[in-house]
């Protein structure tokens, strides 16, 4: 280990520092309004703050810098790409002023206002599937990051990523989102701090700067380094993809939780296309430190362990990149970014299985009637009980979440997996929210259909990839390379809502939705 | 589009994302410190650990 005394003190105090505010928030919870959307009283500032906090793990970190260390500065067209999302989502407030004006508080909350209890437990299920798989690779590539920077053994990996989970799982539990909300605002300074650090520092060394990692980048990868049409990662069909799935994926719970605790549906959209300025930073930066430590790790004065492992390799560059003090610094802001994520993550997990999935079947035994009570709950387990249940939760996914990063690896990048994953979900909002919301004929039997049809594509290729000997040679292409599958999938789940709808009609009346007034 | 017109996209892509992210986090910042002082005030109040007007 090469962390120095005070490097590790700077980061111990902020560790304890981010606990002291968790167990001092627990007393301000009053309900599970408050515990889970923060009494919805953020202003614009933390709003958009805890959102780019939330948004801005150091997972998103580590897999965009793995795409940098792979495929160099041909990723970057993500970035531009989410920023132009979230630009036009801002200004027309696509999706996100109607689900604020209903006032929800989860997205399959919409669906039982929308539908059926049904499609709500239905749509919980797979949206807790896909959140809890999604969030899989979470913890295991926080504690490589942790593992890389501080020179610990690479086999110490699942422990450090046991202890980090732990710690966010306590403070998760003393105050939801209250004590999110605050530790989040000190998080995202403290990250912004370290991304201007390390940048700096790789800007400025004699072996890297600018010139010497495109150079370096042509001589080790040539054009696909930077095109990433002629990219084999790539391609067109990953780009309509991507900015398909970036105009529906703002429906993504834990940040969807963030949009839902703003004071109104305007303060929402404003928050959108505040916040989406920062997205090309957000994915750009970390790309550019993964191409920066693919650089490093081919100088000839490399004599380190990670010469062909992009997960490793950056955080050793930045670790060895920068002063002591700094260090420290720049750790407790990436720590402070993991823990930001991990706990919004998980009480949104935690509240989707409770509220989305444990309460309606509660709700359908009991017999309750389908409408929502004055405490926001709808029928199945009460406000108190909800709350004890999402603690419950909260350790179950944190015990799940540890298992499987020991054990799983990913068929291909750790990005490409995360929308994999994410579009299980995804898909179907294509046809229950992007068309329930904006299609008066949008009715129950379509949203059935959504659902299940989207969710198919992105797991059989997560099944058959692990398996590919089953297919029959001239259809392996499928598994070679999720792009297809994916975008085929997001046509799946609009499909099935028109298909579904329209052939329905008579016997299904759609439920319409009362926009009146929305700001 | 050829290896150098991309080589400068990325040149002026990254430049203008490290201007936006910057900008927008020192203003965010500022404008969130003073509301996060009065969540932070509040929560100790509720809390006990400081004497104020507690919320009824």
């Amino acid at each position: 280990m090469h962390l120095h005394w005070i490097d590790i003190t700077i980061v111990l105090v902020y560790v304890g520092g981010t606990i002291l505010v968790g167990v001092l928030s627990r007393g301000a919870i009053k309900g599970i309004s408050d515990f889970l959307v923060a009494g919805r009283s953020l202003n614009i500032y933390m709003a958009v703050a805890t959102y780019v906090a939330t948004g801005l793990g150091l997972v998103t970190v580590m897999y965009f810098a793995e795409e940098g260390f792979k495929n160099g500065m041909a990723p970057f067209l993500v970035g531009v790409l989410m920023t132009l999302v979230f630009l036009v989502v801002g200004k027309t407030g696509f999706i996100v002023s109607r689900l604020r004006h209903l006032q929800v508080m989860t997205v399959p909350e919409f669906y039982e206002l929308k539908y059926t209890r049904g499609v709500r437990l239905l749509g919980g299920l797979i949206l807790a599937v896909a959140g809890t798989l999604n969030m899989g690779l979470f913890p295991i590539l926080g504690s490589r990051f942790v593992v890389g920077f501080t020179g610990l053994p690479k086999e110490s990996v699942n422990y450090v990523m046991l202890v980090m989970v732990a710690v966010v799982v306590f403070y998760t539990l003393m105050g939801g989102m209250v004590s999110v909300v605050l530790v989040d605002f000190i998080q995202f300074l403290l990250l912004t701090v370290g991304f201007a650090i390390g940048t700096w520092a790789i800007l400025t060394h004699p072996d890297l700067g600018w010139t010497n990692i495109v150079d370096s980048l042509v001589a080790h990868k040539g054009p696909a380094a930077f095109d990433p049409i002629a990219n084999p990662d790539y391609g067109w069909i990953f780009i309509i993809y991507f900015f398909s799935v970036g105009m529906i994926g703002i429906v993504w719970a834990p940040e969807m939780t963030h949009v839902l605790s703003t004071e109104s549906p305007r303060v929402a959209r404003r928050m959108f296309w505040i916040q989406g300025l920062t997205m090309l930073g957000r994915a750009l930066i970390p790309m550019f430190w993964g191409a920066a430590a693919f650089v490093w790790v081919h100088l000839p004065t490399y004599a380190g362990p990670y010469a062909g492992d992009g997960r490793y390799a950056m955080p050793e560059m930045i670790s060895q990149l920068l002063p002591i003090g700094v260090t420290g610094f720049l750790m407790a802001g990436m720590l402070a970014a993991f823990m930001s994520t991990h706990d919004s993550y998980l009480l949104a997990w935690s509240a989707v299985i409770v509220r989305d999935v444990v309460s309606p079947i509660k709700a359908m035994l009991a017999g309750s009637r389908q409408e929502r009570a004055a405490d926001g709950t709808w029928g199945g387990l009460t406000g108190e009980r909800e709350i004890r249940a999402v603690r419950i939760a909260v350790v179950v996914i944190a015990c799940f979440l540890v298992a499987f990063g020991a054990f799983y690896t990913p068929p291909e990048t750790s990005m490409k997996y995360m929308y994999v994953t994410g579009t299980i979900y995804f898909a179907g909002c294509v046809g229950t929210i992007g068309l329930g919301l904006y299609w008066r004929r949008a009715n129950t039997v379509g949203a059935y259909c959504a659902l299940v049809m989207g969710a198919m594509g992105p797991i059989a290729f997560l099944i058959l990839a692990e398996m590919p000997e089953v297919l029959p040679a001239h259809l392996r292409f499928l598994v070679e390379n999720s792009n297809l599958s994916v975008m085929a999938s997001l046509l799946l789940g609009g499909l099935g809502m028109v298909a579904g709808s329209l052939v329905s009609q008579r016997r299904h009346p759609p439920r319409a939705l009362d926009f009146a007034g929305m700001e | 589009m050829n290896a150098e017109m991309w080589k400068a996209l990325w040149l002026l892509a990254f430049w203008a994302a490290c201007v936006l992210f910057f900008g927008t986090v020192l203003i965010v910042g500022v404008g969130g410190m003073r509301f996060a002082g009065r969540m932070l005030r509040s929560m100790l109040v509720e809390t006990g650990w400081w004497r104020g007007r507690r919320r009824e």
